[in-house]
């Protein structure tokens, strides 16, 4: 598909290289010292999210109204590849593949455990009322919907712009390149490059060093395994070659095919708590959030809370989440950039930040649903619980239904799915990374990548230190807050081109139209 | 086609139909523990024939829970025959067979069905304190007469509105009137018991198959007039219910006769005494009958609780679990016996801790210091420091050479150890082993000259060792002279009165700490969260404010945690904060200064013209 001579060897670019050398070091900086690294690196963040809560906040949700302006804006109907370019995937698999590479095994964790949270504490009002019920879920969907998805999608954008729309190779400094010319633009290129494979790289050693014990706790809750390091060896042994598998066969196979499952089983198990539990009640939150949701869209997007003083909930929840989606950013970024060629602006929007969105907001009314149900109508107990440990809470929560032991294992099972379809997206993007922008990397590398991401996870999960999977997972989301923001630059820089220009106005005496110029500087490009 | 047609038509009535067809049983039970144990075995029985149902739900009253089967907001509950007769305004009869034979005739016509009985009668009975009867002559409610106006009766609400057989018609009938009636509510009519225990009533309504009273040896008057009618227990259905559930009447009346007054009252006993769920009792006591299977005993993990032999035997263990039962929706509670209850809570292996205060602090440094990651939720009571030596063998503190404590890290070993660096005694303490009767053994057989005990006031196991006046206990004069009460501001001076325990003749001097449940404290060490697409949470969250809020409302006493200890936030007091300064913090305003650059040169960026 692509004209570029298909490369077999390990590629030992500079990017590469670097990278691999820092990598090394974090890693036995991590392992050698856990408590400094976790300091410095949480103390960073938290002093980030904190002194500055007020910037997070608008960036993300510029990104949020930018998207809006991008779907329905002039620039919508502009194709991501050439003009009579097909999309390369149904719009099936491609969603499946955007969400289950975006959403992690957090989204069934925190199901019925997030909107609980809010319901009993509530930011400024009272707990445990009706209001801060309606108020829970609406909290919820501003943590795992249109923000998050337009965070994604943004960082999708850029990149698929340049590589389908220009031809040009799929890296993040591709965008940033367009912003500087010459040796500035090159050596700021290759510092986003590297800054971008750490954050992947640590970014995904620290999730899937959470989502292990995740799934750990899962397996010990629904089958009785002991908690222990050998469990969760175990289970990275078969995470791993389940996500080498998938990665080297490449996007269109194993990625596709165990997104697809990863679909499949969410949606069962939706569908029977949904179904088997109060039906009435669910669709009915799930229609009242849909409005509760859109009308506060405004104020949920901008609040922040300097008269209550309540700083540390909005550092500990919101910002929390915008800072995972960011620290994801990167790999879902390219991703999803990967697989979008040949769909418009705004079909892409649609896909990437609508669709999901609604889903998730399905999801959260259901699970958050019945969760509340439980506790409101159905006796209580499930509060507490929740409490104690989110990961029990969620099979205690599954206790509930018919069939529990089908539930608990699809569970577990939905847990391991997401991280694999996050490990081998993954493992993906970082070869397309450090080869210069292959869009199907030679396995080699792939290989190496995530040979060196399951090491990374091994150290973290000896540690057995949630705070040093943590720090490593979302630290690099900061300096590429500041990446995905000169990329932002750099698109609208090319893309504002692409609007036809006024028909030059005759020319009469000293005045030169804008087309004039432009035209001008497009021959110029030519020529060049 | 049209039949397809006329299906899809046909499909909205059909499941109107399937929808009206099963609702689920409806359960109820009045507000006690013997009425929750009885409804919990319809419940296991009822599912067990894969009756569905909809769980159990309490009423307050007879009343109340009559007008809802006559109403069909409950479907079955369990009743009894004498209650069933005086409902209706019916003469109470004597004998029980034939009250079941009118109860049955007097109900059928408004649809409700008597079934078989459980086996045990339970009625009323107005019970004292041995003493007591024996100070005031009384064995017949007869016997009381001369003296009511002087006594002080404790009832529950609903005894007191209850038309034919309740406290109205009682004194009437016998002619009396009691000085001073203490109502407390039927939820928490375990109360009765304590009032009556510790004097503040001389008379108590009873039923006469509660646990307590052959565990306290209280004397039941006998009933010389016959005023209180029989009470067999019986399951109380609607006939409605009983033909829409064919498998509910057969499941039921598996019980008939099964349940002896022997098995009820040890029933009601670990409930009422022993703090367990009425749904866990009622589920082991069927699986032994073999009326259910093993496997439907819950096996859903109990709340634990860490504690130490000698806090989960004495006087307040129950009184603990019950309460923690109470605000832990729906949880059964268990002490977990633990050599450090805190870390076990850190550990997340126990949910609450009850503990001294002393606790909470590290205790190895010359000036204790607080440990940071747990709170107190609630004061059960105080821990009050029993010295107790051998009357023979030791006469002041400086003679004690061999102190007997609890083992290792047990309030007591941790205190003992305070005691001797505090008073600067030339005392060796002996770790032991258990519960307080093992470490007074230790005095008494020979072991230690003297014991050092933490617990409540008055506990009986002490009362059992002091009473045969073998032993002393000892003031601890020179507490306050030091540094001591500043340096463990956990451990407060108290005195016990005079004559608390045999042949303790004078008030004792002596240090008290407050015994706390505790749970894990909010963690301050990073802002950032425990959420996020793959994140876990594994940090301990601590116990949720309407949580504490219930479980300081089902402790009674309403006692306030002692200062010197961490507050749960939902405890803790709003303070007033000084005035903030102009500008908290110069290096946040120069971040976001650099930061509003940033977004400049980046606007810059985009409208600069192209330079080539």
């Amino acid at each position: 598909m692509s004209d570029e001579p298909k490369q077999t060897g390990l590629n030992l670019n500079m990017v590469f290289v670097v990278s691999m050398a820092i990598c090394a070091g974090i890693g036995i900086w991590g392992i050698v010292d856990p408590d400094s690294m976790t300091g410095a690196m949480l103390g960073f963040v938290n002093y980030m999210l904190t002194g500055v809560s007020w910037a997070w906040l608008l960036v993300c949700s510029m990104f949020l109204f930018l998207s809006l302006y991008l779907a329905f804006g002039p620039y919508g109907g502009i194709r991501l590849g050439a003009d009579d370019d097909e999309p390369e995937f149904s719009t099936v698999s491609w969603i499946a593949m955007l969400f289950a590479g975006g959403m992690g095994s957090g989204l069934l964790l925190w199901g019925p455990a997030e909107p609980m949270y809010h319901f009993v504490s509530p930011p400024g009002m009272e707990g445990e009322t009706m209001a801060a019920a309606r108020q829970a879920l609406v909290i919820t969907n501003l943590h795992w919907g249109f923000h998050a998805w337009s965070i994604y999608a943004v960082c999708a954008l850029v990149i698929a712009y340049f590589t389908f729309r220009k031809g040009q190779p799929s890296m993040i400094s591709t965008p940033i390149k367009a912003v500087f010319s010459g040796a500035f633009g090159e050596g700021m290129g290759k510092t986003a490059d590297i800054l971008a494979v750490l954050s992947v790289v640590f970014g995904l050693a620290g999730s899937l060093a959470m989502g292990t014990l995740a799934v750990r706790s899962g397996t010990f809750y629904a089958f009785g395994f002991e908690e222990t390091v050998t469990t969760s060896m175990m289970i990275l042994g078969v995470l791993f070659v389940c996500y080498m598998l998938s990665a080297t066969t490449g996007v269109d196979k194993g990625i596709k095919i165990l997104s697809n499952l990863n679909m499949v089983i969410a949606i069962a198990i939706m569908l029977m708590v949904l179904f088997t539990g109060p039906t009435r009640f669910l669709l009915e939150v799930f229609i009242d959030s849909i409005g509760n949701y859109f009308s506060g869209m405004i104020t949920m997007s901008f609040r922040l809370f300097p008269f209550e003083d309540l700083g540390g909930w909005s550092a500990g929840w919101t910002l929390t989440y915008l800072i995972w989606w960011i620290a994801w950013g990167p790999f879902i970024g390219i991703f999803v950039a990967r697989i979008s060629k040949g769909r418009t602006i705004r079909e892409f929007c649609m896909g990437v930040i609508f669709v999901p969105t609604i889903f998730s907001m399905l999801w959260f009314a259901v699970f958050g649903g019945a969760g509340m149900y439980i506790e409101m109508f159905g006796g209580g107990g499930l509060k507490e619980i929740i409490f104690e440990d989110a990961t029990k809470a969620l099979f205690a929560f599954l206790e509930y239904f018919p069939a529990p032991q089908v539930l608990q294992t699809l569970g577990v099972a939905l847990m391991f799915v997401f991280l694999v379809t996050s490990a081998d997206s993954g493992t993906f993007v970082l070869s397309m990374m450090t080869t210069n922008g292959n869009l199907n990397p030679p396995i080699l590398q792939k290989m190496v990548w995530g040979t060196l991401i399951a090491a990374l996870t091994v150290g973290t999960l000896i540690s057995e230190s949630v705070a040093v999977a943590k720090a490593m997972a979302i630290t690099g989301a900061i300096p590429f807050t500041a990446i995905v923001l000169l990329q932002l630059v750099g698109f609208f820089r090319e893309i504002r081109k692409e609007l036809k220009p006024p028909k030059p106005i005759e020319a009469r005496g000293e005045g030169i139209g804008r087309g004039g110029i432009t035209a001008q500087v497009r021959l110029k490009e030519g020529q060049s | 086609m049209k039949h397809k047609f006329l299906a899809l038509v046909a499909l909205p009535f059909l499941l109107l139909a399937c929808d009206d067809g099963i609702p689920d049983l409806k359960i109820g039970a009045k507000n006690f523990s013997e009425s929750r144990i009885l409804a919990e075995m319809i419940l296991a029985l009822a599912e067990e024939q894969g009756v569905p149902t909809s769980g159990i739900v309490d009423y307050p009253t007879a009343n109340a829970i009559m007008t809802a089967i006559k109403s069909g907001a409950v479907d079955i509950y369990p009743e009894y025959n004498g209650t069933g007769l005086v409902m209706l305004g019916q003469n109470p009869i004597n004998d029980g067979a034939e009250a079941t034979a009118r109860v049955k005739e007097l109900y059928g016509p408004l649809g409700i069905t008597w079934l078989d009985g459980f086996g045990f009668d339970n009625t009323y009975g107005l019970a004292m304190r041995a003493d007591r009867a024996a100070e005031l002559n009384t064995q017949t409610i007869s016997d009381l007469v001369s003296s009511a106006g002087n006594l002080s009766i404790a009832v529950e609400d609903d005894f007191t509105v209850r038309p034919l057989d309740g406290l109205d018609p009682l004194t009437q009938r016998y002619g009396m009137s009691f000085g001073n009636v203490d109502v407390v509510l039927l939820n928490e009519r375990e109360q009765v018991y304590d009032k009556l225990l510790n004097g503040d009533a001389d008379v108590a309504e009873v039923f006469t198959t509660d646990g307590q009273l052959s565990e306290y040896g209280l004397v039941l008057l006998e009933d010389d007039l016959d005023f209180f009618p029989v009470y067999d227990a019986i399951p109380v259905a609607r006939a409605d219910a009983l033909s829409r559930y064919p498998d509910l009447g057969p499941a039921v009346s598996v019980l008939a006769g099964k349940i002896t007054p022997e098995l009820i009252q040890s029933l009601n006993g670990r409930v009422d005494l022993e703090g367990r769920s009425p749904r866990a009792v009622a589920r082991d006591a069927l699986a032994r009958m073999e009326l259910i299977g093993a496997g439907a005993v819950q096996t859903q993990d109990p709340l634990l609780i860490a504690t130490e032999t000698n806090f989960s035997e004495g006087p307040q263990g129950a009184l603990v679990l019950r309460a923690v039962q109470k605000a832990f929706t729906g949880r059964d509670a268990k002490y977990d016996l633990s050599a450090n209850p805190l870390a076990t809570v850190g550990a997340g292996d126990a949910r609450l801790a009850l503990v001294g205060a002393e606790a909470f602090y590290y205790l190895d440094s010359p000036a204790p210091t607080p440990i940071a990651k747990y709170e107190a939720v609630a004061a059960v009571g105080q821990s009050v420091l029993h010295l107790i030596g051998d009357r023979q063998s030791v006469s002041s503190l400086s003679e004690i050479k061999t102190l007997a404590v609890g083992g290792s890290d047990t309030s007591s070993a941790r205190i003992g150890a305070l005691l001797i660096d505090g008073l600067g005694l030339s005392a060796q303490a002996i770790p032991i082993e258990g519960g307080t009767a093992d470490i007074l053994a230790a005095v008494t057989n020979g072991g230690a000259d003297a014991a050092l005990v933490m617990t409540v006031e008055g506990d009986p196991a002490i009362a059992a060792a002091m009473a045969d006046r073998s032993k002393r206990m000892f003031s601890l004069e020179g507490w306050s002279d030091g540094a001591n009460l500043v340096r463990f501001p956990f451990l407060r001076e108290t005195r016990i009165a005079a004559n608390v325990y045999t042949g303790q003749l004078t008030p004792v001097e002596t240090l008290r700490t407050q015994l706390v449940l505790a749970g894990p404290a909010p963690q301050q060490d990073t802002i950032v969260g425990g959420q996020g697409p793959a994140a876990v949470a594994v940090e301990l969250q601590p116990i949720s404010g309407s949580t504490v809020a219930m479980l300081n409302a089902a402790i009674p006493g309403g006692l306030a945690v002692d200062p010197a200890l961490p507050l749960a936030a939902s405890l803790a007091p709003a303070l007033p904060k000084p005035p903030a300064p102009l500008n908290p913090s110069a290096g946040t305003s120069i971040l976001s200064l650099i930061l509003i650059g940033f977004f400049i040169w980046l606007g810059w960026l985009l409208v600069r013209p192209e330079y080539r």
